[in-house]
């Protein structure tokens, strides 16, 4: 299993962002779905994913809120903004064209 | 970038720098809530709690570093590094206070001495003229292609075609600074007032409303006749007519010609002179229309939308007219034109720049001091700068603090510098000429002046700071390297200073070329004043010759003059009387006659200046007569007339032949006879300081023709007697004036001076300016002195334990001094030479002050680099004294 610090920085903030284009999420709640849904092949550890998050949130593309959850305590709960998801895009895309372009090279090489 | 964006952006900074504390806070929520749930979770994995929060404090690692982490992407923490540098670089200077002291004192004056010359600059820029609209109010002038840079004024024929072809201006008017004798009706109360002869339309130029009663149009103005209107000034009304509000239709007499008041300027209004008191539309008489006199001032309103250039090429192609028409008179003259603002400020501004170019090499050499220092000290901190390094400071963070550092004594000088110009600001209003048409300028500083120091001071932190931080990042700083830096640094300052002393040199050598101006007679102890017969009295028309009026002269004049030269003559302790129609020097107007040489030299005819004087005139005055006798009073009318002629004429009617003997005319005036030259004399300058040579005659007032055209036949009125005393000029007045009432009641004397007074009236002023140049140029000079010493103690102090080794060597006194100043020589040759390259291109820009000086001066520059390569030798001795003196023994044992 890949460890997270081998993930670039990038590509931390697309999981993030990907992940909360469906629903606002905590921070535990976004790297629990990250493991889940990569097929607990990725997993985020808290020294990468707090700070992502805050810079992420310094820039102004996800908001956040504190709200009751289910335990009973408040959490930090992250939203995407309307520019996070044009951002979210804009990465996407350019992942696409790395990961095309990566493949490519394997193939010819 | 969104604005909802940039706002959430901005939102999350102000709170990262105002709550910092509630965001730590939420941060350590947050990271506790992760906590709780991941240890849940290994508790439903089948931990128990104890060993399910172990293992989750473990799993979740370093959290001091992950809280740190998060924080520094909050992106603020260079705000709060800055804050620390900032603190740290104060108490560094409390630290070495006297190295503080001597970097916050070169620095107030620095910046102080900018901050008060920048305000005075601005204070002259910003001046509220009293004109409205005044940047569509132009001054007209002309030149001529020989001298493009001297700018004269315009010929009567120059304003008629102007005022009657322009397409570019709303209104155009003429003005001419006269003064004449103001009395009452009666003729009592008389004075002689100084104001501006103009045309009817100069208030629809100048726009400016008069406080009482109105301004004239061309309405007012009648052809001829009494009548006339004329607005007076806000001190002549208080003086003369008691400030009454009724003044406004008071009738007097103006040079004996009945005018009336038609209106008072308000209380401060002076234009375009401060000393003007009434403003009259005199109609030119035709004498003056013809007259090749150049001496009309033209001020212009542009037409909305037209520009300064499109006026100018409007009249140059009305002057290129004129010159085709007569290109004796308008040959080779061009017309330029300035905004108002400029012509009166011209005078002020020019010395001003000067001296802020003076102050700004000052601080640049001062800021270069202070970054030698501040390099030496960053070698003394390399082990906290490594420390830093290794802690993780990047290069750019190390340089940020360094740079942050330099701000403390910026901060300091500047403040220090703010309250210096407050004070310096009185002194310079004393240096500095007051522009035209402005009460004394009040240089005040105020909010922007302050900005502008602050400015500055964080202009000069960055100056001074960059070097040393640089150097002092790139761990770790060595000695060596600091010394290479220090010595770059030395260099700069050493050009600068030359510079500087270059600039100041040649400045004063300018101005002792002015003062000591060869005048070509003796100055001293001569009183001068005016004796004025009106027109009228002596000057009857009678007719015309070709366009210009014709006069009959009466004998008033010279008999008057003939009778005043005998009883000042007779006065007590008087050496000598000399009269002539106009001042020598420094005469406003110079009237000029045309002149040809007789028997067809085949030069054209030339104006030349044109005097008219009395007997035995170039005897009083000590003009050194090259050849030939004065004027005596056997030169009569009677006698074949006779002219003397100077230098530059001679030289231009007779090139090469002696012309005492020969026999000129004047072409223009047609009852003149041939007459014939009888001495040579030098020069004479007509102004001090002169730009170039003109020719000029001295005719005996007595030898004249009894008919006379204008322009001319009032100078026939006009005497300017210098009497030669044995004590103070002045004394004799009141005797001169007892003589004057015997002679003759009604008239006055005007203009009371004296020679020196005349030749020297700018002197004080200019003297003072130069003082402070200099101040600054040997302030400069110190602080390179200081630049050197430093330098080569430190290099010296460097390499001590060499020094001592070549001495047990058996190296000689000679060998060390070698060793020593041989880097010293490189340093402060190269500094030399690049400063000389500097001066060549910077005083470029000082050639219109400078006076029989070309700006490139072999003397000035030779004289300027051999003091300070003295004062760099000076500085270099006392630190190589010390080496020679090294005991070698001690010098080994040192480290």
């Amino acid at each position: 299993m890949p460890k997270p610090s081998d993930l670039l920085q990038g590509t931390v903030d697309l999981l993030i962002l990907k992940t909360l284009q469906r629903e606002p999420l905590h921070g535990w709640a976004i790297a629990k779905r990250i493991q889940v849904l990569s097929g607990e092949v990725l997993a985020v550890g808290q020294g990468s994913l707090y700070p992502a998050l805050h810079r992420l949130e310094n820039s102004g593309w996800i908001e956040a809120e504190w709200k009751a959850s289910e335990s009973g305590r408040d959490a930090k709960v992250y939203t995407l903004t309307r520019e996070g998801k044009k951002q979210l895009a804009r990465e996407l895309e350019s992942w696409t064209r790395l990961s095309s372009a990566v493949g490519l090279l394997l193939q010819r090489a | 970038m969104s604005p909802k964006r940039l706002l959430r952006i901005v939102r999350q900074r102000i709170r990262a720098i105002w709550r910092p504390a509630s965001l730590d806070a939420e941060l350590d929520r947050e990271l506790a809530f992760h906590l709780e749930q991941l240890t849940e979770e290994l508790i439903a994995d089948g931990m128990t709690p104890e060993e399910a929060r172990f293992a989750a404090k473990r799993a979740m690692g370093n959290l001091p570093l992950i809280a740190e982490q998060s924080r520094d992407r909050r992106g603020v923490a260079w705000l709060s590094d800055f804050q620390r540098d900032l603190f740290s670089g104060f108490r560094m200077l409390l630290r070495t206070p006297v190295s503080a002291c001597v970097i916050a004192a070169s620095l107030a004056i620095g910046i102080g001495a900018n901050t008060v010359v920048l305000g005075a600059i601005d204070a002259v820029f910003r001046s509220a003229l009293p004109i409205p609209e005044p940047e569509t109010v132009v001054r007209v002038a002309t030149y001529h292609d020989r001298e493009p840079r001297a700018s004269r004024p315009a010929t009567f024929a120059d304003y008629t075609a102007w005022s009657e072809q322009n397409r570019s201006f709303e209104a155009i008017n003429l003005t001419l600074r006269r003064e004449l004798a103001v009395s009452d009706l009666a003729g009592g109360n008389a004075e002689r007032v100084v104001g501006v002869a103009t045309t009817a339309a100069t208030f629809d130029v100048l726009r400016v409303p008069a406080a009482l009663g109105r301004v004239f149009t061309a309405a007012d103005v009648p052809a001829a006749g009494p009548g006339l209107p004329v607005v007076i000034g806000h001190g002549l009304w208080l003086r003369r007519f008691g400030g009454s509000p009724d003044v406004a239709g008071t009738r007097f007499l103006l040079n004996r010609r009945e005018v009336y008041v038609i209106g008072v300027m308000p209380d401060g209004f002076a234009y375009p002179q401060p000393e003007l008191e009434f403003w009259a539309a005199i109609p030119a008489n035709p004498g003056d229309v013809q007259s090749p006199e150049r001496v009309y001032g033209v001020t212009a309103r542009l037409k909305p939308g037209v520009t300064l250039e499109q006026a100018e090429a409007d009249l140059n192609a009305i002057e290129d007219r004129l010159a085709r028409q007569r290109p004796d008179r308008h040959g080779g003259w061009h017309v330029q034109i300035v905004p108002i603002r400029d012509a009166m400020y011209r005078w002020t501004l020019e010395p001003l720049w000067t001296l802020e170019a003076a102050v700004a090499l000052v601080l640049l050499v001062a800021c270069t001091n202070i970054a030698g220092l501040l390099l030496a000290r960053a070698v003394t901190r390399r082990s906290e700068i490594s420390l830093r390094s290794a802690l993780g400071a990047s290069r750019g963070r190390l340089v940020r603090q360094l740079m942050a550092e330099a701000i403390a004594p910026a901060a300091i000088g500047g403040a220090l510098g703010v309250g210096l110009a407050a004070i310096g600001a009185g002194a310079l209003q004393m240096l500095v000429p007051p522009p035209g048409a402005m009460p004394l300028m009040t240089i005040t500083i105020d909010t922007r002046m302050v900005v502008l120091a602050i400015t500055m001071s964080a202009v000069s932190a960055c100056v001074f700071g960059v070097v040393p931080s640089v150097a002092a990042s790139r761990w770790p700083l060595s000695e060596a390297r600091a010394g290479r830096w220090r010595e770059v640094l030395v260099t700069a300052q050493i050009a600068v200073t030359l510079v500087l002393l270059i600039g100041a040199a040649l400045l004063t050598r300018s101005f002792v070329a002015v003062i000591t101006r060869d005048v070509r007679f003796d100055p001293e102890r001569l009183l001068a004043f005016d004796v004025n017969v009106p027109i009228n009295e002596f000057m009857l028309a009678s007719g015309a010759v070709g366009d210009r009026p014709y006069f009959e002269i009466g004998p008033v004049p010279s008999a008057l003059f003939q009778r005043l030269h005998d009883e000042f003559g007779g006065l007590p302790d008087v050496r000598g009387v000399a009269g002539t129609s106009v001042s020598l020097v420094n005469s406003l107007i110079v009237p000029t006659r045309t002149v040809e040489a007789s028997g067809g030299a085949g030069r054209d005819p030339i104006d030349m200046a044109w005097f008219l004087v009395t007997p035995d005139f170039l005897t009083t005055l000590k003009v050194r007569v090259i050849r030939g006798r004065d004027i005596s009073r056997q030169d009569t009318t009677s006698s074949p007339w006779v002219a003397v002629v100077n230098e530059t004429a001679a030289h231009y009617l007779w090139p090469g032949a002696d012309p005492i003997g020969r026999q000129l005319r004047l072409t223009d005036v047609p009852d003149e006879r041939p007459r014939q030259v009888i001495a040579l004399v030098p020069d004479v300058p007509l102004a001090i300081p002169q730009e170039r040579a003109t020719p000029a005659i001295y005719l005996p007032y007595l030898q004249q023709p009894d008919r006379y055209p204008l322009p001319g036949a009032n100078r026939l009125g006009q005497m300017t007697f210098m009497i030669r005393t044995a004590g103070e000029p002045r004394m004799l007045v009141p005797a001169v004036q007892q003589a004057l009432h015997r002679v003759d009641a009604r008239r006055t004397i005007t203009n009371v001076t004296t020679m020196q007074e005349q030749l020297r009236s700018r002197f004080p002023e200019r003297a003072r300016f130069l003082i402070v140049i200099g101040m600054f140029a040997g302030a400069a000079t110190l602080l390179a002195a200081i630049g050197i010493y430093g330098i080569v103690s430190y290099t010296a102090a460097l390499r001590t334990r060499e020094i001592g080794v070549r001495i047990a060597l058996g190296a000689t006194e000679a060998d060390v001094v070698g060793l020593v100043s041989r880097r010293a020589a490189i340093l402060a040759g190269g500094g030399l030479v690049a400063g000389l390259a500097g001066a060549v291109v910077a005083t470029r820009l000082l050639r219109r002050q400078l006076f029989e000086v070309t700006s490139t001066d072999p003397l000035t520059y030779a004289a300027a680099l051999l003091l300070l390569t003295a004062v760099c030798v000076a500085a270099c001795a006392v630190p190589t004294r010390r080496a020679m003196r090294l005991d070698p023994t001690i010098a080994l044992r040192c480290e």
